[in-house]
């Protein structure tokens, strides 16, 4: 069976055949043999050509959250519509507030060329900077907010789109 | 000895302070905000207080309040933990009005030695060295013969400066008649003032401090140093104990350094003297903290010392129980900060729900945490979740103990900076102890996940996303039948075979 997970931008595609709980998985042109055991209510041991990975997860609706080895990754259950979007490479970053808190400085003005990793904004939360950057090489399109204003958690704050999907 | 200690704190310092008086048949008492009724160290303490809303502002620093709960609770002591109140005097000196003991250092100490300029004075005086520089503003005729004295690398800063602005960094004296020009001009357009001080450069700087312990006998007694070079934003992640840059000889300067300026302040309690070194093991003082540290565990785990306990038996009149010659350094001890943050965004933190946790067992092993499963991190507090320590015979063991915990390591739900700590525990130039505080900036390849980790997770997903679709027409549990049980003996007796 084909099955496709997105993060952040990239969409992964698998083939999957399931052999009574052992999985032949293709990704990427690489072949696994994956068995996925349960020990508690989010343990795994997830035993992969033979080896064992200790795994944490959740499925919450449309997100799969894997927990392996310190590093936590959110899976997207692609829509039909997110794969196509996809296969367009959509170019548009929206910003909003990662939590709620203060911006201390807007970094770029609506017109203004960003470079992917660019700075946009910098706000303040639980005593802490942080910058927020672009994903994309693009335009600021849209600028909702302005130095001092406190913004509540998914606020939208900027937005850059990729000079091609202007023109599309 | 106290009957009952009021804990005016929170997270996984209470719950220190609470384990330290159980042992010591005190009573505890826990005070809590809005957003922290369901919290451990609330669930430990023989009793607890809502002392209001979940801003710090609002119940934490509420001196006031907090001094109310403790007579009413008819308390006989406050624990400050770090942070919040520890290091304010006001309240200190309150407490003792309000006829409780405050467990720390007198309110004189506190603000003594909390002061930039008082505690500068009190270092000079103590002959502690302080970093080579020019006090005030430099003049012009007199510029040469100050930078000759300081010695390079030197910087130049400017009096009214920030962000970088009027400063200039010398490395030998052909160049610093033409810096020191450009430095003023530059602060003089910047902040409309030329004015700037000259201090040496620390090159490559390592972060350095002295664990010491007063009581009220007037002994003071420090437990060797702690090494935090390894920060972000300026604050501590990594720190371990005995530091990999600090011979005996320094050790045994730096600790009786310690505690001639502790002793000029009558310290009593725990206390830490916090310098910067450079990689030659110059030293000098930066200040001195006047509570228990957030790392204090490691010095524990070398000493053998119960640091928290030794601070409220010495608070309530006791003499210490040890004395200098009776310390010793024991093996070498390692704290991790696990912290609810992505060190791939600028360590920026990560509220959240963790969902699952499970913490790291086996010898060597003790972890000081307020974690539990559904634990919420809000962007009220600190993102730390727990303190991860380990002790080891010697700095390599310790290393890979700490590897081998933070691999048990689980917190699923919120980014951590777990795998960053973990890439950390097998990055050469750590194992080599080479350490200042650019590290992470040095090793910024440690903040990146590895792609193989991505690849095994997303197979970990897709499998999951695979059952859930395949049990949605069937309820029973997709995990277990006793098809997959034959398969899977059958796959495991192949497997041993080979």
């Amino acid at each position: 069976m084909k099955y496709n997970l997105k993060i952040g931008k990239d969409l992964l595609e698998f083939d999957l055949v399931d052999e009574n709980g052992i999985f032949k998985i293709e990704n990427n042109e690489k072949n696994f043999n994956a068995e996925l055991v349960k020990i508690d209510s989010n343990l795994y041991s997830m035993i992969l050509d033979g080896q064992t990975c200790t795994i944490a997860l959740k499925k919450e609706g449309k997100l799969i959250e894997v927990f392996y080895k310190g590093d936590l990754f959110t899976f997207e259950v692609p829509s039909a519509r997110d794969k196509s979007s996809l296969d367009n490479a959509s170019g548009v970053d929206k910003i909003s507030a990662p939590m709620p808190g203060r911006v201390v400085k807007v970094l770029k003005a609506v017109g203004e060329i960003v470079g992917e990793g660019e700075g946009l904004i910098i706000v303040e939360a639980m005593k802490m900077e942080s910058e927020l950057k672009s994903s994309i090489d693009g335009k600021i399109t849209e600028v909702s907010v302005k130095d001092g204003d406190t913004v509540d958690l998914g606020a939208h704050l900027i937005t850059v789109e990729a000079e091609e999907s202007e023109n599309s | 000895m106290y009957k009952k200690i009021l804990v005016a704190n929170r997270g996984e310092i209470a719950i220190r302070v609470i384990r330290a008086c159980k042992e010591l048949n005190i009573k505890t008492v826990a005070v809590y905000s809005d957003a922290d009724k369901s919290s451990l160290h609330v669930n430990m303490a023989d009793e607890a207080y809502n002392i209001g809303g979940p801003l710090p502002s609002e119940s934490y620093l509420i001196g006031e309040n907090i001094i109310k709960v403790a007579k009413k609770a008819k308390c006989d002591g406050i624990h400050p933990g770090y942070g919040f109140l520890s290091e304010n005097a006001e309240f200190a000196e309150n407490c003792i009005k309000n006829k409780i003991d405050f467990i720390g250092p007198s309110a004189e100490a506190i603000r003594l030695m909390g002061d930039k300029i008082t505690s500068r004075e009190i270092a000079k005086s103590a002959k502690v060295p302080l970093v080579p520089g020019t006090e005030g503003e430099v003049q012009d005729e007199e510029a040469v013969s100050v930078a000759k004295e300081i010695g390079f690398p030197l910087m130049i800063k400017a009096s009214a400066g920030g962000g970088g602005k009027g400063m200039r960094l010398v490395h030998k004296m052909s160049d610093f008649e033409n810096s020191l020009k450009m430095a003023k001009s530059e602060a003089k357009s910047a902040f409309n003032n030329d004015a700037v001080f000259i201090e040496r450069f620390i090159q490559e700087p390592r972060h350095i401090e002295i664990q010491v312990i007063g009581d009220k006998k007037g002994n003071v007694v420090h437990l060797f140093e702690r090494e935090c070079s390894i920060q972000r934003r300026h604050q501590k992640v990594v720190e371990e104990a005995p530091s990999p840059g600090v011979s005996k000889k320094t050790r045994e300067i730096m600790g009786d350094i310690a505690v001639k300026l502790a002793k000029k302040v009558s310290y009593v309690g725990a206390g830490t003297v916090e310098f910067i070194m450079d990689q030659k093991e110059n030293f000098y003082f930066l200040e001195m903290n006047t509570r228990v540290q957030v790392e204090h565990p490691i010095t524990e785990m070398i000493t053998g010392i119960d640091i928290v306990k030794e601070m409220i038996k010495v608070s309530a009149g006791e003499p210490l129980s040890f004395k200098q010659k009776d310390v010793e350094i024991n093996g070498h001890a390692i704290e991790c900060r696990i912290c609810a943050e992505d060190p791939e965004n600028n360590f920026i933190p990560t509220p959240g729900t963790a969902v699952y946790t499970k913490s790291p067992q086996g010898p060597g092993v003790r972890d000081d945490s307020s974690l539990f499963n559904g634990y919420q991190v809000t962007t009220f507090y600190d993102p730390m979740l727990s303190k991860l320590i380990v002790w080891g015979k010697d700095r390599n063991d310790a290393i890979k103990r700490m590897a081998r915990a933070l691999d048990e390591y689980i917190v699923l739900g919120l980014k951590t900076n777990l795998g960053f700590l973990n890439r950390l525990m097998a990055e050469k130039d750590f194992i080599a102890g080479k350490l200042d505080t650019g590290f992470i900036d040095k090793h910024k390849e440690l903040l990146k996940t590895p792609k193989e980790s991505l690849e095994i997770s997303s197979i970990a997903g897709v499998i999951t996303l695979h059952t859930a679709t395949d049990s949605q027409s069937n309820d029973r549990d997709p995990r277990f039948t006793p098809w997959k049980y034959i398969a899977r003996r059958s796959s495991v007796s192949r497997n041993s075979m080979f």
